[in-house]
C-alpha cells in the first residue's frame, strides 16, 4: 500500500510568455501543432466536455442532498465526543491553528507574487466558474450565480493584470495578503451555510487565532534568533499531540492517580540520582566503570518487568538505561554534560505528566466505547502512527545494513515479511490476536491496538526508504569519520543518518501520505474513523437515507486536500533543499 | 570515548569484554535469547488464553464443512474449509489479474499522454495522477461499489445498452465471452507448444536479420507459428490427452510412495539445499588467488544455513505429519489434472455464451450466458485499477524521462519519426527502468484486493474473516492469510528478478 512518489520533474511553466497578444498562437503551437495533435486535442476536448458535463450536473442535480454534509460536520470531525465538551475539541483546533499561524512567521512561508501571475489564477478561477455555468446542467439560480461570479473574477483578473502594466513581472504582491483574502471569504461562507451559530462563532475565532498568531510569530521572528524560535516550535508540535489527546480530549480525572504515593517520589528520584549518575556518565571520565554501570542499568531496566512494580518506574528506568548508554558518545565537555542532565529531567517531568494522565480516568459522560472519532481519530492514528513508526523505522534501516548478522537477519525478515502482507491482515492480527498473546490482565484499547499495527506497518517501509538513504551514502563519509576516531554510534548519530534522513525526504513524505491513507482501513475492523463515519454512519441516519455517495465524494475532498497538500510542501522542501542536485 | 591509555601490541587481542567481536556476539545473542523468551511467554499466555476460552489450536477447521455461504466463487457452498479458502485465493487471483492488465494500459497510455506536447492531454493526465493517487483507495474503492448500486435495475426497460451482448445494471456487468469446456486444456497443451514454437522462430528470425540486414519479419514469423499450432491443436487436440499419463502415473507414485522414503527424499533435498547454497557462498568469495580468509560472519551464515538445512530434515523425520500431507497434496493435485486429460477423447474446446436474462430480474445461471462482472468484483478493480495506473504512469514518465536525452537525438538525427522514436528507441531503454518499480507496483495491486473485504468481494481476506466467525480459529486464519501474501511476494519478486537479470545491461 505503500507509493513512494516517483521524482517530480518540475513542471515546466506550459502558459504563455505572451497571452493576450498570441492567445490563438499559443493554442496553435500548444494544442494544433499538427494534424495528429489536432485531433487529439479535439477528441480530448470532447471526452473533458463530455465528463465535466457529467461531474457537474451530477453535483448541482436537485437530487443531491448536499446539505447533509453541512448538518452533520460535528459526526464527521469527532464522531461520538459528547456535545457539552465540544469546546474541548475546539480549544485543540486552537492549538493547532496558533502554532500553525506561529510556524508560518517563523518559516517565512510565503514570498510574494507577480500581479500578473495572480491576475491568470483570477482568470482561470473565472473561467472555471464560466465553463460551470454553461456545462451544468442545474438550476438557473447556481448558474446565473456562477456566470457573475465567473465574469467578476476574470474581469478583475485582467483589471489586475492591466493595472501591472505590460512586461511588468516584478514580483510585488504578498502571497500572504492573497491568503488573508482567500481566509476572509472562507469566513463570510461560513456565516452563510446552515449550521449552528455556536459553530460559526467559534470557526471565525479559529480565523482570528490564525492571523493574531501569525502577526505574534512575526514579532518573537524580529526578537529572537530562528535558530532557537524554530527548535522551540519543533518541540511544541511534538509535545502538542499528546497534550491535545490525552489532556485536552480526554479530559483525565487526575484524583484516582497515586500522585503522592508513587508519581513524586519516582520523579524526585529519577531526577536527582538519575541526574547525577548520568553527569558522572557524561563526564568523559567515567571510562571503563560507566560502562559496566550502564550495563547494569540496562539488566535493572529489564529485569524492572519482571517483578512488580509501578509502569511509571519501569518506563523512567528504561529511559535511563538509554541515556547511560548514549551518555559517553554525546558527553566529554562540561557543556554537553549540562544538556544530558537538562534533558534528562525534562525527560523524566513529561513522561510522568504524560503517563499520570493516562492513568486517569477520563471524565467524559455519556459516552458509548471510543471517546474520539472521525477525522479526529483519523490525525490520532497517522501522528502517533507516524511518531512510533520514525524509530523503529530508523533503527530497522540501521539493523538492515549493520554488519552483526543476527540483527541483519532480523530486521530482514522483519521488513520483508510485514512489507509482503496486506495492512488489513496486520491489523486484524492487532485488533483480534494481540490480546491472546498478552498476559490476561493486560486489556488494550482498541485505538492503540490500531495505532500500534498501523505503526508496526510503516516502519517497515520507512525503514526501506532510509536504507536506501543510509546506502547513498559515500565510503568516504565512514572512512573520514573513522580516521576522525569517531566511534560507530558517533558516525551514525553525527556523519551518515542526518545526510541519509536528508536525501530520501521524497520518499519520507509519500511514506507519511501512504500512512495517512492507510489509515482509513480501521474502518473496516470497526474503528470510527472519518471513513467510517461518511460511509456508515452518516449515511445511515434516518434524516440522511440515500446520502452516501454525497458522503463519499465529500470525505474524498478532504482526504484529497491534505494529501494533496503536503505533497506540493515537500516538493518545495525539496527544491528548498536542493535534494538531487548535489 | 575514552581513550586506550597505552598502544597494545598488534597480536596482542584485548580481553574479552572489550574484545568488539565478542561484545558484537554477545549483544547478538542476547537480544535473540530476548525475542526467544518473549516469544515463549507470548505462546504460553495464548495457550492459556484459548483454553480459557474453551477454544483449541486446531487445522481441523480445514477439512470440516465451514457452513458458510459465499457470494461468488466456483464453489459458493464450499465442502471444507481449504475449499472455502481456495475459493477466495481464486477470486483474488481473478480481480488481481484483470487489474494488472487493465491498470498496465491505462497507466503506460496516461504515463506517455503526461510527457506529451499537446496542452490539453498534458494536463488531463496530470490531474489524473494527482486526483486519483491522493485518494485513499478504500475510499475509492468503496465509492465504485456505491455506484454500482445505482446503476437501473435488470427488470427495468432497455436496462443494458445492447439488449442481449451488452447489460449494466445493478446486477452486474455482462458482455459476450468464450468458456473452456471439457478439451480445453487438451488444446491448452498446443497452445503451449505454440508458444514455445514462436519462441525459437522468433530467436531464428531476429538472426536472419543480424546477419543479413533486411527485415526479417520475426514478429509475424513467429505468430504465424503460434496460430499455426493452435489450428491444429483445435482438432488434434484428442492427441494431447496422452499428458494424463504423466500425470497418472505421478499421482500413482505419491499415493504408493511410502512415507519413510518421502521423508528421506525430502530430509535429503533439504539439506542438499543448504550444502548447495554454502557452496555458493564459497564460490563467490574465492578469488583467481584463492579462498579468502572467512570472517566470523561468513562462518557465522555458513552456519546458519547448514543448521537450518539439518533443522527441516530432522522436522521432517520427528513430523510425519507434513510428508503425508505432501504426499496426499501431490496426489490429489496430479489426480484432479489427470482428469483434464484422457488420450483420444474428443469435446468441445471453447463455447461461446451471450449474457441472456432468465427469469426478470436475474441473470441465467453463470457459465454459459456470457461473463458477469458483480458490484463487489467491480468496485475492487475499478479501484485498483484506477489507482495503480496513477502509480504505473508515474513510472513510466519517469523511465521515459530518465532516458538519456541524447537517445532521442540521435534517433531523430537517423530520420525517425517521433512514434518510431518512442517505439524503437525510448520505450525499450526506458522498459530496463521501468520493470522493478513496475513489479512493485503489481505486488501492491495484488496486496490492495484484499480491501474487498469492505465491499464484500469473497477474497482470500473475507473469507478468512467468514471462517474463523464460524470456527473461532483467528490465529489459524491470520497465518494463513500472511503465508499466502507472502507466497505472492515471494513469486512475484522472483519473476521481476529473474526478468531483470535478463533485460539488464551487459557492462564492461
Amino acid at each position: 500500500m505503500t507509493d513512494p512518489i516517483v521524482n517530480e520533474v518540475q513542471e515546466s511553466e506550459s502558459a504563455p510568455e505572451k497571452p493576450s497578444a498570441g492567445a490563438i498562437r499559443w493554442a496553435k503551437e500548444n494544442l494544433f501543432s499538427s494534424v495528429i495533435n489536432s485531433i487529439l486535442s479535439l477528441l480530448m476536448l470532447a471526452i473533458i466536455v463530455l465528463f465535466v458535463r457529467g461531474l457537474l450536473s451530477y453535483l448541482f442535480s436537485e437530487e443531491r442532498l448536499w446539505n447533509v454534509i453541512p448538518r452533520n460536520m460535528k459526526l464527521y470531525w469527532t464522531e461520538a465526543y459528547p456535545v457539552a465538551e465540544m469546546t474541548r475539541t475546539w480549544v485543540s483546533l486552537g492549538v493547532v491553528v496558533v502554532l500553525t499561524g506561529l510556524s508560518l512567521a517563523v518559516w517565512r512561508v510565503g514570498g510574494r507574487t507577480s500581479p500578473r501571475q495572480f491576475g491568470r489564477t483570477l482568470t482561470s478561477l473565472g473561467i472555471a466558474g464560466l465553463v460551470l455555468a454553461i456545462l451544468a446542467d442545474a438550476s438557473a439560480g447556481i448558474r446565473i450565480g456562477a456566470a457573475v461570479v465567473g465574469a467578476v473574477l476574470i474581469l478583475a483578473g485582467q483589471a489586475v493584470r492591466l493595472m501591472a502594466g505590460p512586461g511588468f513581472k516584478e514580483e510585488t504582491i504578498h502571497i500572504r495578503s492573497i491568503l488573508l483574502g482567500v481566509l476572509a471569504i472562507i469566513g463570510g461562507i461560513v456565516w452563510i451555510l446552515p449550521i449552528e451559530s455556536g459553530t460559526k462563532v467559534s470557526l471565525s475565532i479559529q480565523g482570528v487565532l490564525l492571523v493574531v498568531s501569525y502577526l505574534l510569530g512575526g514579532l518573537i521572528t524580529s526578537r529572537v534568533s530562528g535558530g532557537l524560535a524554530r527548535g522551540a516550535l519543533v518541540g511544541l508540535w511534538m509535545l502538542s499531540l499528546p497534550v491535545i489527546y490525552l489532556v485536552i480530549q480526554r479530559a483525565p480525572v487526575v484524583a484516582d492517580v497515586p500522585l503522592m504515593s508513587v508519581f513524586l517520589p519516582s520523579v524526585v528520584g529519577f531526577i536527582v540520582v538519575g541526574g547525577a549518575f548520568l553527569w558522572w556518565a557524561g563526564s568523559g571520565k567515567a571510562g571503563e566503570p560507566g560502562r559496566l554501570a550502564a550495563g547494569v542499568v540496562v539488566l535493572a531496566a529489564l529485569g524492572s518487568w519482571a517483578v512488580s512494580l509501578p509502569m511509571l518506574v519501569r518506563f523512567l528506568l528504561l529511559g535511563l538505561a538509554t541515556f547511560a548508554l548514549a551518555a559517553p558518545t554525546f558527553g566529554g565537555t562540561s557543556k554537553a554534560q549540562k544538556n544530558i542532565v537538562v534533558a534528562w529531567s525534562a525527560g523524566v517531568l513529561l513522561t510522568a505528566y504524560f503517563m499520570a494522565m493516562m492513568q486517569a480516568d477520563t471524565g467524559l459522560e455519556g459516552l458509548q466505547g471510543e471517546f474520539i472519532g472521525g477525522l479526529n481519530l483519523t490525525f490520532l492514528l497517522a501522528l502517533a502512527g507516524l511518531a512510533i513508526s520514525f524509530p523503529i523505522g530508523i533503527m530497522l534501516a540501521l539493523g538492515r545494513t549493520s554488519s552483526m548478522p543476527i540483527f541483519r537477519l532480523l530486521s530482514t525478515g522483519y521488513i520483508e515479511t510485514v512489507r509482503g502482507v496486506p495492512l488489513i491482515t496486520v491489523l486484524f492480527f492487532a485488533n483480534l490476536v494481540i490480546n491472546r498473546f498478552l498476559p490476561r490482565e493486560v486489556e488494550l484499547d482498541d485505538v492503540v491496538k490500531a495505532i500500534v499495527a498501523v505503526a508496526l506497518f510503516s516502519a517497515a517501509y520507512l525503514a526501506e526508504n532510509v536504507r536506501g538513504g543510509l546506502q547513498s551514502i559515500p565510503k568516504g563519509q565512514y572512512e573520514a569519520a573513522k580516521a576522525m576516531g569517531l566511534s560507530t554510534v558517533q558516525t551514525t548519530v553525527f556523519i551518515t543518518l542526518p545526510q541519509a534522513l536528508r536525501s530520501v525526504i521524497p520518499a519520507l513524505v509519500g511514506q507519511v501520505i501512504s500512512l495517512f491513507k492507510d489509515t482509513s482501513l480501521v474502518a473496516i475492523i470497526g474503528l470510527a474513523d472519518f471513513l467510517r463515519v461518511a460511509r456508515d454512519i452518516v449515511p445511515n441516519q434516518p434524516a440522511s437515507l440515500g446520502s452516501l455517495r454525497e458522503s463519499l465524494l465529500f470525505a474524498m475532498v478532504i482526504y484529497w486536500i491534505f494529501t494533496f497538500n503536503v505533497s506540493r510542501a515537500s516538493l518545495r522542501l525539496e527544491r528548498k533543499l536542493g535534494v538531487g542536485e548535489r | 570515548m575514552t581513550q586506550t591509555a597505552a598502544p597494545k601490541a598488534a597480536h596482542e587481542r584485548p580481553p574479552f569484554w572489550r574484545d568488539a567481536t565478542v561484545l558484537k556476539w554477545a549483544a547478538q545473542i542476547a537480544v535473540l535469547l530476548g525475542l526467544v523468551f518473549v516469544a515463549v511467554i507470548a505462546a504460553r499466555s495464548a495457550a492459556r488464553n484459548l483454553e480459557a476460552q474453551g477454544l483449541t489450536f486446531s487445522w481441523r477447521f480445514l477439512s470440516d464443512p465451514p457452513g458458510i455461504q459465499l457470494s461468488e466463487g466456483f464453489a459458493t457452498l464450499p465442502d471444507s474449509g481449504l475449499e472455502a479458502i481456495l475459493v477466495g485465493v481464486v477470486n483474488m487471483l481473478r480481480v488481481t489479474a484483470s487489474g494488472v492488465v487493465a491498470a498496465t494500459i491505462l497507466g503506460v497510455v496516461i504515463g506517455i499522454a503526461r510527457l506529451s506536447s499537446n496542452w490539453l492531454v498534458n494536463k488531463s493526465s496530470t490531474v489524473y495522477v494527482e486526483t486519483i493517487r491522493n485518494i485513499p483507495l478504500l475510499l475509492q474503492i468503496v465509492f465504485w461499489a456505491a455506484v454500482f448500486v445505482s446503476f437501473p435495475s435488470l427488470e427495468s426497460e432497455g436496462s443494458g445498452p445492447i439488449e442481449g451482448w451488452l447489460y449494466a445494471t445493478n446486477k452486474g456487468l455482462s458482455i459476450p465471452w468464450f468458456f473452456p469446456r471439457e478439451a480445453f486444456w487438451q488444446w491448452a497443451v498446443f497452445l503451449l507448444a505454440g508458444a514455445i514454437a514462436a519462441r525459437f522462430v522468433f530467436r531464428w528470425r531476429i538472426k536472419v536479420l543480424e546477419e543479413t540486414g533486411h527485415d526479417a519479419h520475426a514478429v509475424g514469423y513467429s505468430l504465424a507459428a503460434f496460430l499455426a499450432f493452435a489450428f491444429v491443436g483445435w482438432f488434434a487436440h484428442p492427441l494431447a490427452g496422452a499428458i494424463g499419463w504423466i500425470f497418472g502415473g505421478l499421482a500413482w507414485l505419491f499415493g504408493s510412495i511410502p512415507v519413510l522414503l518421502m521423508q528421506i527424499v525430502l530430509a535429503a533435498l533439504a539439506v542438499g539445499l543448504a550444502a548447495w547454497w554454502i557452496k555458493r557462498f564459497l564460490d563467490s568469495l574465492r578469488s583467481p588467488a584463492g579462498l579468502a580468509r572467512l570472517t566470523d560472519d561468513d562462518i557465522f551464515r555458513m552456519g546458519l544455513a547448514g543448521a537450518m538445512g539439518l533443522v527441516a530434515a530432522v522436522v521432517f523425520f520427528l513430523v510425519p505429519g507434513i510428508t503425508e500431507g505432501i504426499n496426499l497434496g501431490l496426489e490429489r493435485l496430479f489426480e484432479f489434472w489427470d482428469t483434464k486429460f484422457d488420450f483420444l477423447r474428443t469435446g468441445t474446446v471453447l463455447e461461446f455464451g451471450r449474457p441472456t436474462v432468465e427469469t426478470p430480474g436475474r441473470f441465467a445461471g453463470f457459465g454459459l450466458t456470457g461473463m458477469t462482472m458483480s458490484g463487489p468484483f467491480f468496485g475492487v478493480w475499478m479501484g485498483v485499477t484506477l489507482y495503480t495506473a496513477a502509480f504505473i504512469a508515474e513510472i513510466v514518465r519517469g523511465g521515459i524521462l530518465a532516458v538519456a536525452k541524447g537517445q532521442t537525438e540521435a534517433g531523430l538525427a537517423l530520420g525517425l519519426k517521433r512514434g518510431q522514436l518512442l517505439r524503437m528507441i525510448v520505450l525499450p531503454q526506458a522498459f530496463r527502468i521501468i520493470l522493478p518499480p513496475m513489479g512493485n507496483q503489481y505486488l501492491n495491486l495484488a496486496k490492495n484486493t484484499s480491501l474487498g473485504i469492505a465491499v464484500g468481494y469473497a477474497e482470500v481476506v473475507a473469507v478468512g474473516q467468514t471462517l474463523f466467525n464460524q470456527t473461532g480459529a483467528t490465529i489459524q486464519v491470520i497465518l494463513i492469510w500472511m503465508g499466502f501474501y507472502l507466497l505472492v511476494s515471494l513469486i512475484l519478486s522472483a519473476i521481476v528478478n529473474w526478468y531483470n537479470r535478463r533485460v539488464a545491461l551487459v557492462e564492461r
